[in-house]
């Protein structure tokens, strides 16, 4: 799932660290655990051009 | 198999009593914690012809324990809003600094401090333990030369439920480091410390009335709030000796400096200001062969003039508590 980061710079463990503004696609239960605190909101992905039509 | 390595805890301030707030929780990474439920027995003491002890009923419940850190800025700002209550904050760019001095008044009328919620997974792949109307009663700061700068907050209180684990995030940055501290005694600096504890307590308890639950309904103070300072001095010299016999009050200053710049020209710091430092013991004794060294207790009086007994600037990226 990616994520856009809207905390401060932060370390996830087993992530890196991410920064302000930054997109990472990370593993759904952890990004909803982000969502949740506020810390990230998800990122819409385009539509594949197949599913569009 | 669950590790000590692979848990962590955080911390989050409620904006009112019972109320749990998990949504800006504060990760800290420790290196000890031992915040838990307790639930004494209440056991019937009354005869019926047998030996056996009576009926157990679960008594009166309540939170407690401490959280350990190797300091760090940002977390060390938490602990001390907890302690002392929100900061008052002034911006420079990217660079915030914050003030706390001690509580002038409660939080509220059911709690002294500021309420808090603690969480804490331990890797087990169950739930995560989830402690809310908890205050934090002490902390106590402290270094020794060759070691990190560590804080240790004593909680109590306490209501219990779980919940779902909460994915962790931590701020970066450098932790604070013996190399870095200075101190001031009365306005000039001194290099004779060996090692230095600091102790804000505020003697606060969980208080328990009838109130249709096991848990605390209030936290509140028991006691006045002291401010300890402890440690060793090099006895190279009787200044600070003179200073106790005198029982001179003398202003203290303890700061320590981060050692990565965390914008051009600022570094991560905390200083702790103590206008009126007096020494309650300071014995030097002759010992064994080698260098003599005085353990010294001391107490951080309120002056008037400062109308503070201790102020704490912390500088660090965080926005706020």
């Amino acid at each position: 799932m990616i994520i856009k980061w809207l905390g401060p710079v932060r370390e996830i463990p087993g992530y890196g660290v991410i920064e302000t503004g930054e997109q990472r696609d990370i593993p759904k239960n952890v990004a909803e655990s982000f969502i949740y605190q506020g810390l990230a909101v998800a990122v819409k992905s385009k539509p594949k051009p197949e599913e569009s039509q | 198999m669950s590790y000590g390595q692979k848990s962590h805890v955080a911390i989050c301030f409620q904006n009112s009593w019972d109320v749990v707030n998990t949504s800006s929780l504060h990760h800290i990474q420790h290196l000890e914690e031992s915040v838990g439920l307790n639930i004494p027995p209440l056991i019937d003491e009354s005869a019926k012809g047998i030996f056996d002890e009576g009926d157990s009923y679960g008594g009166a419940r309540t939170v407690d324990g401490t959280l350990q850190i190797n300091a760090k800025a940002i977390p060390l700002g938490a602990m001390l809003t907890g302690l002392m209550g929100a900061p008052t904050t002034v911006t420079s760019g990217a660079i915030y600094t914050h003030t706390f001095k001690p509580a002038t008044s409660d939080f509220d009328q059911y709690s002294a401090g500021k309420p808090i919620t603690y969480l804490k997974h331990l890797d087990d792949a169950g739930s995560a333990s989830l402690f809310y109307n908890l205050n934090i009663s002490q902390v106590e700061m402290g270094c020794a030369n060759g070691e990190f700068m560590t804080a240790t907050a004593t909680f109590v209180g306490g209501s219990f439920q779980q919940i779902a684990d909460i994915t962790a995030s931590y701020p970066t940055g450098k932790r604070f480091t013996w190399d870095s501290s200075s101190l001031e005694l009365g306005g000039a600096a001194n290099a004779d410390f060996g090692d230095l504890n600091i102790t804000i307590n505020e003697n606060i308890e969980a208080m328990h009335t009838l109130n249709n639950s096991a848990y605390p309904s209030r936290n509140k103070r028991t006691g006045k709030r002291t401010i300890e300072v402890s440690g060793t001095v090099v006895f190279d010299n009787q200044t600070e000796y003179q200073k106790f016999i005198a029982q001179t009050e003398q202003s203290f200053k303890v700061t320590f400096k981060g050692s990565t710049e965390i914008q051009s020209g600022y570094y991560d710091t905390i200083t702790m200001d103590m206008p009126a430092l007096r020494y309650s013991d300071f014995k030097p004794v002759a010992g064994s062969a080698g260098k003599i060294e005085v353990g010294f207790t001391a107490s951080a009086k309120y002056l008037a003039t400062s109308a503070t007994a201790i102020q704490i600037d912390l500088i660090n990226t965080q926005a706020g508590y």
